[in-house]
């Protein structure tokens, strides 16, 4: 395991396109050969100019946020690990990224959100249990006071079906970690700190609200209307759908990417890990096709966390367009301003399937006019 | 193994000192688990409780200013009586979904509303099959309403029969069916049209034995019951899964169950 600090890598330049620094950085973390088909196909990227301007203009726009209630983004620092299976020893795997992060949880009450929006027994759609609980043993082994396991799922209403299907409540009870279904929890009005959509407000589970430390634990997948899921995205799952709707249709209708702007921001998790040791490509995040990535990926700024998944999939995440804004003010999106331990990102990306309107959140790609069309809302 | 009045102890646990129901054992009262305790437990507190919570427009609301979930209000409708409910049958025929424009992407039949989760946005199967399911037993003549319902759920019937949550084909895939969505579709369609209530009723048994769940089987149970097919099998399964889990506590799941056990189920059949 390699402590990759990347202090020798050249900086942020004045006039940088946004995708330029994302460049810079991969020239580092890539292997030579990738990393000279990918030069090819920003030479031939002459739209990245257009793709600058965007970035610049969107940095114009108002900022639908209080500034008062975000802390000035400075350097994050990401934990990469490889693990080869859900058969290794996961829970060394947690503390080990946790350790490198220098993550506190002594006496601190965990809320773990793990992805089981769905359950097909041969897609890779959840977060798989055994890493959710390798975590609680991980948690409980430095300290912490409560480990609490928390979802919402967003399709399924049958949460006993799923979470037990899933094998989620089977391996909770092997570790003794209650299971709180976050769709009938008590919850409580919390007023919103950005306004990316016109909701005002969102009631919460009081299981997230309450606890020192909510932890996002999103598969590591392509999604078909976002581009990408991922430790934002999967703070959805936090939103009560017995008031919201199955599937969260408000949501959806409110504007998908502002959606998990405003959610996320209500939130703040505090921690995510990824579990990309298989993640899902394609027409995710129920549809496509399992990836053997073998990582997962952890830090205390969902946003740099990301990002750095983003890269990993070989999609940049400054053109994903929730986590461009979500870089504006939670958290760090900029690879360069992302310190990276743990493993090389380089020798571990793998270029995840994209639905052809997601073609341009490639890295390198050419900017594509027919790109994404908004969330349907259905 | 769990009878009904076993059901019914287990519910009645976590009624609140205001009368109502919670949707878990610590959350307050709110009118969807309230109006179906009301149903499983023919419960006057749990009336009083709705009763005092109706909105001056006939629903039953629960949410933010900006997003309102009326969804409730079709069971509550049956929970309570006389003005009350009438007023509720009013607010359901005057509030069903917006219809939603054509998107190849999520195909459907924009001639179509049903109900909503919440209103303004588009229609639902679990949201529009109890609202039709309502209007068919209390307000028959409310014509155009019920078979708009029907309509959206033959639209979004999945491609071999029954449910999800209502999106029959997303990105030209075809999407699966869930127990628990299709058997609120079949209650809705127990009556007919026969062909959407014999295909409900082939999906609900295709996917009992693989979607083990509270919430799922007690309504599957209701539903099959509705639709005239022999339970016993199925209401034991259920009995024993309320024995070795409680149906984790969900009051909403052991509502059903105490309708799906008891003779309760029977309020739902349309023309009894």
């Amino acid at each position: 395991m390699s402590d990759e600090r990347m202090d020798d890598e050249p900086r942020h330049l004045p006039g940088d396109a946004p995708g330029d620094a994302v460049e810079r950085v991969l020239r580092h973390r890539l292997s030579r050969r990738r990393f000279l088909i990918r030069t090819a196909q920003i030479t031939l990227a002459a739209g990245a100019v257009g793709i600058g301007v965007a970035g610049w203009l969107a940095q114009q726009r108002p900022s639908p946020w209080n500034p008062a209630k975000f802390a000035p983004l400075g350097r994050s620092r990401v934990a990469v690990l490889t693990a080869s299976g859900y058969g290794i020893d996961l829970e060394a795997r947690v503390r080990d990224a946790l350790t490198l992060l220098n993550v506190d949880v002594a006496h601190r009450s965990i809320l773990l959100k793990p992805n089981i929006v769905e359950f097909d027994p041969r897609a890779a759609i959840n977060t798989d249990p055994r890493l959710v609980a390798a975590t609680v043993a991980a948690m409980r082994s430095m300290g912490a006071s409560s480990v609490t396991v928390g979802e919402g799922s967003g399709h399924r209403r049958d949460t006993q079906y799923i979470a037990s299907r899933s094998g989620l409540l089977d391996l909770l009870r092997d570790v003794d970690a209650p299971f709180v279904d976050l769709n009938t929890a008590p919850v409580r009005r919390v007023t919103l700190d950005s306004q990316f959509t016109r909701l005002g407000e969102l009631w919460l589970p009081t299981p997230i609200l309450d606890a020192d430390l909510v932890v996002s634990m999103p598969k590591l997948k392509t999604h078909h209307w976002g581009g990408v899921t991922l430790s934002l995205k999967n703070c959805f799952g936090m939103v009560p759908s017995r008031i919201y709707g199955w599937p969260k249709n408000v949501l959806h209708w409110a504007g998908l990417n502002g959606s998990i702007l405003d959610v996320a921001a209500a939130v703040r998790p505090g921690l995510a890990i990824v579990d990309g040791i298989v993640g899902m490509q394609g027409n995710g995040p129920i549809q496509g096709d399992p990836v053997n990535a073998g990582v997962i990926i952890v830090g205390t700024d969902p946003v740099a966390v990301d990002s750095t998944a983003a890269l990993l999939m070989e999609i940049d995440p400054e053109r994903v367009e929730y986590l461009f804004d979500a870089g504006r003010f939670l958290g760090q999106l900029h690879p360069e301003l992302i310190d990276q331990v743990g493993e090389d990102l380089g020798p571990l990306a793998t270029p995840f399937a994209l639905l052809p309107q997601f073609a341009a959140l490639r890295i390198g790609a050419l900017p594509s006019p027919s790109a994404a069309k908004s969330d349907p809302g259905a | 193994m769990a009878s009904a009045s076993d059901a019914a102890a287990l519910l009645a646990h976590f009624r609140q000192p205001d009368g109502g129901f919670g949707p878990s054992a610590q959350a307050p009262s709110e009118p969807e688990p309230t109006a179906l305790a009301a149903l499983a437990l023919d419960d006057e507190r749990a009336r009083a409780w709705l009763l005092d919570q109706q909105g001056d427009d006939g629903s039953w609301l629960m949410g933010p200013a900006s997003v309102g979930n009326d969804a409730a209000t079709s069971w509550a409708a049956l929970a309570v009586d006389g003005i009350a409910r009438e007023h509720a049958l009013d607010y359901l025929v005057a509030h069903r979904a917006v219809q939603a424009g054509a998107d190849d992407r999520v195909p459907h039949d924009i001639a179509t509303r049903g109900w909503s989760w919440t209103p303004s946005i588009f229609g639902w199967v679990e949201p529009t099959s109890r609202a039709t399911l309502v209007l068919k037993l209390l307000r028959p003549a409310a014509t155009p309403e019920i078979a708009d319902g029907i309509a959206v759920l033959a639209d979004r019937e999945c491609v071999d029969g029954g449910w999800n949550y209502g999106n029959r084909r997303v990105l030209e895939v075809d999407l699966p069916p869930f127990l628990q969505t299709s058997a609120a579709g079949l209650m809705a369609v127990h009556d007919g049209p026969a062909d959407l209530r014999a295909r409900g009723v082939a999906t609900v048994e295709r996917l009992w034995r693989d979607e083990q769940g509270g919430l799922g089987w007690a309504m599957g149970v209701v539903a099959l019951r509705l639709s005239g097919e022999a339970v016993t099998g199925h209401a034991d399964e259920l009995a024993r899964l309320i024995d070795d889990t409680r149906l984790l506590d969900d009051t909403v799941a052991l509502a059903w169950a105490t309708l799906a056990l008891g003779e309760g189920w029977q309020q739902l059949r349309v023309g009894r």
